[in-house]
């Protein structure tokens, strides 16, 4: 494929830029671009032409994204052609010329399947590509097969895969290390295997354990029989021990009852019954005899006391007469005190009915009573008289009032001030102007801020040497932006990096170079060191003496002259040898000092390539100095549209931010000025409402110098309070004549009010009062008068009427009491006649015997209940007596005796017989207890022959044998619990399962470590296996090639490259014209670039035969080529192009003048971006 | 009526096989599956209070033999007799391997067949006959159901075997027999045992094959368990499925046609894990990831294995509720064969690359790798080498396969190179 054309449309830089690359058959094109041309620009736009833009591209800084396009025309060798467009799009990106949309695959057969990862690799190479390919041949100690397949394939990196291939697997499997994860993986595997080994229960194992625990079990059964049989036995020793006491207790109770031979065995109760009857027999004799005593004494006091007086049956009326004597002593003793009250009441009533009605008894007052019934009627209407005075009185007293406050509203009238203008406007326009406040201070203000902006904003003008007055202008101003300065600086800061880097290896290649100099200057201080040059001499002098010789010999010439020219003065004969032997000399000395000379070579070497590497700095420096010149002039004029200095670049940031202030600062003055301009409009128009509203309401102007609004503010503020007081008084004086007028409205309605009311008070008076005055008419002070005596005298008369009604009660009483006394004498024998009028006296005398009688009457009574009870006692001991004898010989009779005398004895027998019998049975009770459920014939057999002295010794013997066969016992126990505990741990116990399960997950990784492991190492065999069978396949062709370009790239001071081996390996060699193999590491670095480039010419070349030839791309290779070899490259170059197209990025002048003089006619075609 | 239930093939204390460690993979999880399982089982008897229980054969897995397991097993039948459950039991060929069935002393509710004829227990109060006979050696090739009893007349009659019936692929040649056999002996309910995947074979009579307790390895996939057996008037009326296990193997076929990226391939791998996961009934996860399909990312995927299978690996932990454990990540996908594509081939083979990677492996080279590999060959345990999943790296086959891996290791690894510059 060949590219005819490259349309730069819309890329990077570009704008409609196209490329005639359809020159030459194939043709090398050199395209030059200085920096920041575009030749990177280029390079991009070509790849995104064949494979498509990518995601993200930096080359949109002019066009935008969408307007991106690049375009060519291709054609295959087989000239097929196609012209197309691309655009920057994921899909369908690719245009006919008509803009309309390819297919995607439109290119495929133009590139022949070559992805861009492949065209980059192999149909492309620059200049650190060519550098790492040079190093790779150094690092590969020139194996031939790496070294072949790195340049055939553009896979520089082959060596470095191997190695991390081989790494890799290392890490993972090492035959005869540890520390690889499969080795690590083997040694846990055996370990998991012994673990899981060491965890399995087998069958046998546990029958064993199961067989211990059954003999365990077994012998513990034996030995606890043996412990119970001797438990037994020592049990009945301790039972027998126990019961032999008792035994012999009860044979000595049995011996004691049968000495007591047949008792009658009397109840247990019967001591007590008998020693009760005894006691009740002696107890009822004692009370008999006090009994009798008792009776005998009573007696004899009653004999004296006699009978019963009559006077005792009269004791209830004497003392109920008694009782009423005291009322009636009091009663007579009142009597006079009350009739001579009576008197005085009835004296005082007639005085008071005699000053109201004179002539009238007081039996007949009672008719006057009726007025007494009517008293609130009068004190009703008297109240209402005083409260109807009261009220006509402050009804006049109103009426006169009012008349004074008429008369000096009139006269007030006269001097109210009359309402004139419009205090409304006023009270408004003040309203207005005040609300921005002080207002002098608010126009200072404004003045003050737009002055200090406009002061502000000429500093900025001036500091950043802006043309005066340029303040308002200052947003036309074409200032560089933000963005620019800042590319401007980044591209600065650039060139002083690399210009940093630069001194800093010009200072180390000056010192390598003082280093290498002054170690030339020793080894050449000795002796000045022969070389192949001065050998090369040596030899030609000799060779020129002999041919001289040869002339003078065999042609008879005259050579003398011919001779002292070349070889010195002197014989010819003579010098012949001697240039023979300093020819010798010269070969011997390199021979015998060939490690000076290689070492002076090798130092002459490296300090060539130490100048050349100066020089190149240089060249660098001149021209980054040239390229940082023109940024200076672009610069420049980016600043002269400004008419100022331009400022540096490194500080034109703090400039633009500078300018950026101002900018801000010029826009706060505008709106500063605008704010004091709106400020002074509005005082201009307050003034004219204050003036409008002053005039309105008759205030005189002001005189024109003081035209401020303040002083108007002023002025309408006192005339505003002015007129407001005089409104205020006119408001109040309106108010109180209104209120007059009311209140005369009030008077005249209460004086009518009065006078109905007072009517009607005097005709119910009246109707009231008619009959109090007797038929005289009566005032109500008379009224009131005649009341109060009629009041007073009722009282007395009703006092007077129960004190005659209590005279009569008491004389009736006397009589009745009088009449009763003599009645009761009667009763009692007694004279009444002589009694009249001492019946009080003798009732007294009566009285006082009674109590007397009375208390001889209880004396008598008590005396008869002592008697009585006397008589029951002698009886109640009779019959005691009787029951004591009946209950003695009972108990004879149960005790089988006659005499109660016998009873004690029997009764002794008895208890002695009962508690042998007692203690007997309870022998026999214990027996059974201890006996431990054995019968008592079954104890007795047991308990016959044993001799109780024997017993504690078995006894203890028994116990020394327990106690062995219990430790035993638990010795026993031990073992079948260990034997169990043993086999429990056996139970179901997972370990084994869980080490199998990681076995399985240990197997599983070694596995995929494993394969892992195979496929690296396979991967690194093949690679091997493959670079060698590149090398046997190419070898021969490529090397020829390869060989070629390189004789003509080193211009003859390599004649070939060569493959040989060396250490067992093939290895490659540059073949100097005279013979010498050189290996890769002996190389300069630049031929071994040289060797790299070659190699991959020569590979592309090939590929270009076995199928369609595809533009190979060189970007800058040349660099560190001097002139001579540039020329010598481009040369090669031009050779290759006879395949394919060969395209040439540069921007070094230098190439593209070398490739304009071997232009002519070798194919060679420059173009500049 | 009443019910059964029928399990088989319980591999006590065999461990899962394949599951690789790797730093997220939830380790705990597999420690004593099977003998999870079985707990599992026994505990569903109880709780569906279950007549009687039969297991079909291989109950224990024939090595290592640990007695301990057999211990496990007397503890669980134990549980099985408080509650009153009689379990019946045929040897299989594992079992017989194992020398453990010969001395376990299990509690009197189970009852282990007889090997050298076969026995029939009869329950009276169910009105149950169970013919069985276990193996009496560990390869048994005659026809152990010809020889069962007669059908006892008026009961439900059970045959427990362990057959490999007519053959299962997967699974060796037992005691073979075929339907026609089982069905005129007229049982009404065929329990067996030996195929682990479940199975009805017929439903006139029921011939059931239960599959295994639990999956050990990738090969058996799905739910795992038993068979609940409901029982009226002496007929079978219906059965249940009932899943005991406690981890689930699963294979994740995942389409990975038209990923542009790996990235895109871990997208979809990631919702293939979440459906997975929800299906797993909240039981961990055993999963083989299986990429197949034409993908154009083919290349880079392949040659980035093991970085694909870690992604995967971390994606497993993360964008599932469930455990999960990644056992192995398949690559079976194949580049796409578009026209550039197939342009791009043909400049291979005749290009830069095919000088490295293309074209077939030669036999030399195929020697060589043999011999590159032979230290390693030698290093690998038997458990590696043999076997179905063996490396053999003396097959021709195999080492053709690993040269394939090497090649595309190397494709991507110098394209890398190439696209770096």
């Amino acid at each position: 494929m060949k590219i005819l054309e490259l349309h730069l449309t819309a890329f990077g830089p570009f704008t409609d830029r196209k490329l005639d690359l359809s020159q030459g058959s194939h043709g090398l094109h050199v395209i030059f671009g200085r920096n920041e041309a575009g030749k990177s620009s280029a390079l991009r736009a070509l790849e995104a032409l064949l494979f498509g833009f990518g995601g993200q591209t930096t080359d949109n800084f002019i066009h935008q994204y969408e307007k991106l396009r690049v375009g060519a025309r291709l054609r295959l060798s087989s000239g097929v052609e196609i012209e197309f467009a691309r655009k920057k799009s994921p899909k369908g990106s690719l245009l006919d010329l008509g803009g309309s949309k390819l297919g995607d695959d439109a290119l495929d057969r133009f590139l022949c399947g070559v992805n861009k990862d492949q065209f980059r690799q192999f149909w492309g190479i620059d200049y650190w590509r060519l550098v790492e390919g040079g190093k790779s041949l150094l690092s590969g100690e020139g194996e031939l097969g790496e070294s072949l397949f790195a340049a055939g394939t553009g896979l520089s990196g082959v060596r470095g895969l191997k190695a991390q291939l081989e790494d890799d697997s290392t890490k993972l499997f090492l035959p005869r290390g540890k520390k690889g994860e499969i080795n690590q993986a083997l040694s846990a595997l055996k370990d998991l295997q012994k673990e899981q080994k060491d965890a399995t229960v087998s069958v046998d194992e546990w029958q064993r354990r199961q067989d211990a625990v059954n003999r365990a079990e077994q012998e513990l059964a034996a030995l606890t029989n043996l412990v119970n049989e001797s438990s037994t036995k020592r049990t009945r020793f301790e039972r027998v021990k126990r019961i032999l006491p008792l035994f012999a207790q009860r044979d000595e109770l049995r011996k004691r009852l049968s000495d007591l031979g047949a008792v009658k065995l009397l109840e247990l109760d019967f001591p007590e019954r008998r020693q009760f009857a005894s006691t009740a027999a002696r107890e009822a004799q004692q009370r008999h005899a006090r009994a009798t005593t008792e009776l005998a004494e009573v007696e004899a006091v009653v004999q004296r006391l006699g009978e019963t007086p009559v006077l005792v049956a009269e004791a209830f009326a004497v003392n109920e007469l008694h009782k009423s004597l005291g009322v009636h002593r009091k009663a007579m003793a009142d009597r006079p005190r009350i009739v001579g009250e009576l008197g005085n009441q009835r004296e005082h009533a007639e005085r008071l009915l005699h000053e109201i009605r004179p002539g009238l008894s007081l039996e007949e007052a009672e008719p006057l009573r009726l007025h007494l019934g009517r008293r609130s009627v009068f004190q009703d209407l008297i109240v209402a008289k005083e409260r109807l005075d009261a009220r006509s009185e402050n009804v006049a007293t109103n009426v006169a009032n009012n008349s004074r406050t008429r008369g000096e509203l009139e006269l007030e009238r006269a001097s109210l001030p009359s309402a004139v203008g419009d205090l409304g406007l006023l009270v408004a326009a003040l309203s207005e102007a005040k609300k921005r406040g002080d207002v002098e201070n608010e126009q200072d203000r404004l003045a003050k801020i737009s002055h200090r902006l406009q002061s502000q904003c000429e500093t900025a003008v001036e500091k950043l040497q802006l043309p005066q007055g340029s303040v308002q202008t200052l947003g036309k101003l074409p200032v560089p932006g933000k963005d620019v300065i800042l590319g401007f600086q980044k591209r600065q800061s650039e060139v002083e990096e690399t210009e940093r880097a630069d001194e800093r290896e010009r200072a180390q290649l000056a010192k390598e170079h003082a280093e290498l100099t002054e170690r030339i200057q020793a080894l050449a201080t000795t002796e000045e060191l022969p070389n192949e040059q001065a050998l090369q001499s040596a030899r030609g002098l000799r060779d020129q003496a002999f041919d001289l010789l040869v002339q003078h010999w065999e042609h008879k010439r005259d050579v003398v002259s011919e001779a002292t020219a070349a070889v010195g003065a002197g014989k010819l004969i003579d010098l012949y040898p001697l240039k023979v032997k300093a020819a010798d000399n010269v070969a011997d000395r390199l021979r015998s000092e060939a490690d000076r000379v290689a070492a002076m070579s090798q130092c002459l070497s490296q300090r060539k390539s130490l100048l050349a590497k100066l020089d190149a700095n240089t060249a660098r420096s001149a021209e980054r100095t040239t390229r940082a010149d023109a940024m200076q002039r672009q610069w420049e004029s980016l600043w002269q549209p400004l008419q100022i200095p331009s400022p540096k670049i490194v500080s034109a940031r703090e400039w633009r931010e500078e300018f950026d202030k101002l900018l801000l600062r010029a826009e706060e003055l505008a709106e500063a000025v605008q704010a004091e301009r709106a400020f002074l409009s509005w005082v201009d128009s307050q003034m004219n409402s204050l003036d409008a509203a002053l005039a309105a309401n008759g205030a005189a102007q002001p005189v024109a110098e003081s035209r401020t609004l303040g002083l108007k503010l002023t002025l309408a503020a006192q005339l505003q309070v002015r007129l407001e007081k005089d409104a205020n008084a006119r408001a109040e004086h309106l108010r109180r004549s209104t209120e007059l007028a009311k209140a005369d409205l009030a008077a005249q309605i209460a004086i009518d009010e009065a006078r109905a009311e007072l009517e009607k008070w005097h005709a119910a008076w009246l109707q009231a009062s008619a009959d109090l005055g007797n038929g005289v008419a009566v005032s109500p002070q008379d009224a009131r008068w005649i009341l109060s005596r009629i009041e007073e005298m009722f009282p007395l008369l009703d006092d007077a009427r129960k004190a005659e009604g209590r005279i009569n009660g008491i004389d009736r009483d006397a009589d009745i009491f009088r009449a009763n006394v003599r009645s009761l004498a009667e009763r009692l024998g007694e004279q009444v006649s002589v009694l009249q009028g001492s019946e009080d006296t003798w009732l007294e005398s009566t009285h006082k015997k009674l109590e007397v009688v009375q208390r001889e009457n209880e004396q008598r009574r008590l005396r008869s209940e002592q008697l009585n009870k006397a008589n029951l006692e002698v009886e109640s001991a009779n019959t005691a007596i009787a029951i004591a004898r009946v209950t003695t010989a009972a108990l004879a009779q149960e005790a089988g005796c006659d005499e109660a005398a016998d009873l004690q004895e029997i009764e002794q027998r008895s208890s002695s017989a009962r508690s042998s019998e007692g203690e007997l049975e309870r022998i026999n009770k214990e027996l059974v207890r201890i006996g431990d459920g054995h019968s008592m014939e079954e104890l007795q057999l047991q308990a016959q022959g044993v001799q109780s002295d024997s017993i504690d010794a078995s006894l203890s013997l028994l116990a020394g044998e327990l106690a062995e066969q219990e430790l035993r016992l638990a010795q026993l126990r031990d073992t079948r619990a260990t034997a169990q505990a043993e086999l429990r741990s056996f139970h179901g116990s997972s370990v084994a399962g869980d080490k199998a399960q990681e076995i399985q997950s240990t197997l599983a990784g070694l596995r995929s470590d494993a394969l892992r492991y195979a496929r690296l190492t396979a991967a690194s065999t093949l690679l091997s296996l493959r670079i060698d069978e590149y090398r046997r396949k190419n070898q021969t062709p490529l090397l020829l090639r390869a060989s070629e370009l390189f004789a003509e790239i080193t211009q003859g001071a390599f004649c070939r490259l060569e493959a040989d081996v060396d250490d067992d390996k093939p290895k490659l060699f540059g073949v100097r014209s005279n013979g010498d193999p050189i290996s890769s590491e002996s190389m300069s670095e630049g031929t071994r670039d040289q060797v790299f480039l070659c190699l991959r010419l020569a590979a592309v070349e090939a590929s270009c035969v076995a199928s369609e030839p595809m533009p190979f791309i060189v970007d800058d290779v040349l660099v560190q080529f001097d002139d001579e070899r540039s020329a010598a490259a481009l040369r090669v170059l031009a050779e290759v192009a006879k395949k394919t197209q060969v395209i040439l990025f540069t921007h070094h002048e230098r190439v593209k003048t070398c490739a304009e003089q071997i232009a002519g006619g070798a194919g060679v075609f420059v173009h500049s971006l | 009526m009443f019910r059964f239930l029928h399990a088989a093939d319980i591999h006590l204390d065999s461990p899962l096989v394949g599951l690789e460690r790797y730093e997220l993979a939830p380790i705990a999880a597999t420690r004593s599956a099977t003998r999870r399982a079985f707990e599992n089982l026994v505990q569903l008897a109880i709780d569906e209070q279950v007549a009687f229980v039969v297991l079909a054969g291989d109950l224990f897995d024939g090595k290592p033999k640990d007695y301990s397991t057999g211990l496990f097993f007397v503890d669980q039948m134990a549980k099985l007799e408080q509650a009153k459950i009689e379990v019946f039991v045929v040897a299989g060929n594992h079992d017989f391997t194992s020398n453990i069935t010969k001395h376990l002393r299990p509690p009197k509710n189970v009852q282990f067949f007889g090997t050298k004829k076969a026995e029939t227990h009869i329950l009276e109060s169910l009105q149950v006959a169970i013919h069985g006979q276990g193996f009496a050696s560990r390869a048994v090739s005659e026809d152990l159901a010809a020889g069962y009893p007669a059908r006892v007349a008026g009961m439900f009659n059970l045959g427990l075997l362990h057959t490999s019936l007519d053959g299962r692929v997967g699974h060796g040649t037992y005691a073979p027999t075929s339907v026609q056999v089982l069905t005129q002996k007229g049982y009404e309910y065929w329990a067996l045992g030996h195929v682990h995947k479940r199975e009805i074979v017929s439903k006139a009579p029921w011939i059931v094959f239960p599959g295994n307790l639990q999956g050990r390895h990738a090969g058996e996939t799905g739910a795992k368990g038993c068979v609940l057996v409901t029982v009226e008037n002496g007929s079978v009326k219906g059965i249940e499925e009932r899943a005991v296990d406690v981890m689930r193997w699963a294979e994740c076929r995942v389409a990975v046609d038209a990923c542009q990226t790996v990235n895109d391939v871990l997208d979809r791998v990631e919702v293939a894990l979440q459906q997975e996961a929800k299906a797993s009934d909240g039981r961990m996860l055993a999963v083989r990831i299986h990429l197949h399909g034409t993908v154009p990312c083919f290349h880079e995927l392949k040659a980035r294995r093991d970085h694909v299978t870690n992604e995967i690996r971390g994606l497993a932990c993360r964008a599932t509720a469930a455990e999960v454990w990644i056992e192995k990540v398949q690559f079976s996908a194949t580049a796409p064969q578009t026209p550039s594509a197939a342009l791009a081939q043909q400049e291979s083979e005749g290009g830069i690359l095919s000088e490295l990677a293309g074209g077939a492996t030669t036999p030399e080279e195929l020697r060589s790798l043999r011999e590159a590999l032979s230290d390693l060959r030698k290093a690998l345990p038997v458990d590696l080498t043999e076997g179905e999943d063996a490396i053999d790296l003396d097959s021709p086959e195999f080492l053709e396969a690993l040269a394939a891996d090497a090649r595309e290791i190397l494709l991507a690894r110098l394209s890398d190179e190439g696209a770096a510059k």
